[in-house]
């Protein structure tokens, strides 16, 4: 799994790792990622890291709704520096949905992901990653998630 | 986590600086919006049609998201930097074996080789060769690729080689003029 460097268009291997609590507060507190994750303490909490680097460059918090056969894509935000066209590294979203998809056939959900987006954003989310629209949420599974673990792990 | 100092003040993002498809590209931003009673209705519904989708699959479905699971499992695992002894070749041929259904023997048939050897691998107490990985992936389809299967096979090779104390008594009888260095 793979994000792109912008400047010089070279691949960079990443890792995604779950974080504990402890983590979870220290990265809050160095102010490098927008909303307060110390909000998602209840949540499986993950960090996408390039490798050979500590610091997070994305991270993930995803609800596991066992009952539902779902995981549920609460938060995910690039740090500061990977926003816009500024950004140093792309596909830091894709790479953390496609490791959700990846959970969510893990745990036998069939790859089912769910998201609630800001209705101004659901077309972007439908046309860059798939995902299917219904009343409030958007979902991605089966073979469209299939779909973007292949895009987003093979390097 | 080492946290830097000295750092600027950092400051909160605005986004309204953003393109829709920037802030798309970067966030799924928290739902805390709260629910009128007709969306709490519609979210409950919502919860209730996937419960009945997921449990109505057809046997095949339920087949194919048991495969998917062992695959990604199997994978995230010979990727890991860990090693469990329970989580052996013969323990994930077995789940291949069993998550389609399929009696030992039935199986064996299918990738040629007698039930007596199957058992072996399942078992660990014979080594696959590589011609029988391969076949494994052909029987896939390709879905569990041979070189996962090689690289459990690996990983258990790389245990016993670590910890077999009993070998390395054996072959202590044939080595002689040990270097004596400090490590």
């Amino acid at each position: 799994m793979h994000v792109l460097k912008n400047s010089i268009r070279e691949k960079q291997f990443v890792t995604i790792a779950k974080i504990d609590t402890i983590e979870i507060s220290l990265i809050n507190k160095t102010k490098q990622f927008d909303f307060n994750w110390n909000k998602e303490k209840l949540f499986n909490v993950y960090k996408l890291t390039v490798e050979e680097n500590d610091e997070p460059i994305g991270l993930l918090s995803l609800d596991e709704r066992s009952d539902d056969y779902a995981l549920e894509i609460r938060l995910l935000a690039s740090s500061k520096q990977n926003i816009g066209k500024s950004k140093k590294y792309s596909r830091i979203a894709g790479c953390l949905i496609a490791f959700a998809c990846k959970e969510a056939f893990k745990r036998g959900f069939d790859g089912f992901v769910c998201l609630k987006p800001k209705t101004k954003l659901e077309a972007h989310y439908i046309k860059k990653y798939g995902f299917r629209s219904t009343k409030l949420y958007l979902i991605t599974e089966g073979e469209n998630s299939l779909k973007l673990i292949k895009e987003y792990y093979e390097d | 986590m080492k946290i830097k100092k000295n750092r600027k003040e950092i400051q909160e993002t605005t986004f309204s600086k953003f393109t829709e498809e920037e802030l798309a590209d970067a966030f799924v931003f928290p739902s805390d919006k709260v629910l009128t009673a007709k969306e709490k209705k519609e979210d409950s519904d919502f919860w209730t049609a996937r419960r009945k989708q997921f449990e109505n699959r057809t046997p095949i479905q339920k087949m194919y998201s048991r495969l998917l699971q062992l695959k990604f499992q199997l994978e995230d695992y010979v990727n890991s930097d860990q090693y469990k002894e329970a989580l052996n070749f013969g323990y994930f041929l077995n789940e291949y074996v069993s998550r389609q259904d399929k009696k030992d023997k039935q199986f064996a048939e299918e990738v040629d080789v007698t039930p007596a050897v199957l058992s072996q691998y399942i078992n660990n107490h014979r080594k696959p060769k590589d011609e029988f990985v391969i076949r494994l992936e052909l029987h896939s389809n390709g879905m569990i690729p041979a070189i996962s299967w090689f690289k459990v096979i690996q990983k258990d090779k790389e245990h016993e080689i670590m910890t077999n104390q009993e070998l390395r008594e054996e072959e202590s009888k044939h080595v002689k003029n040990r270097l004596e260095f400090a490590y």
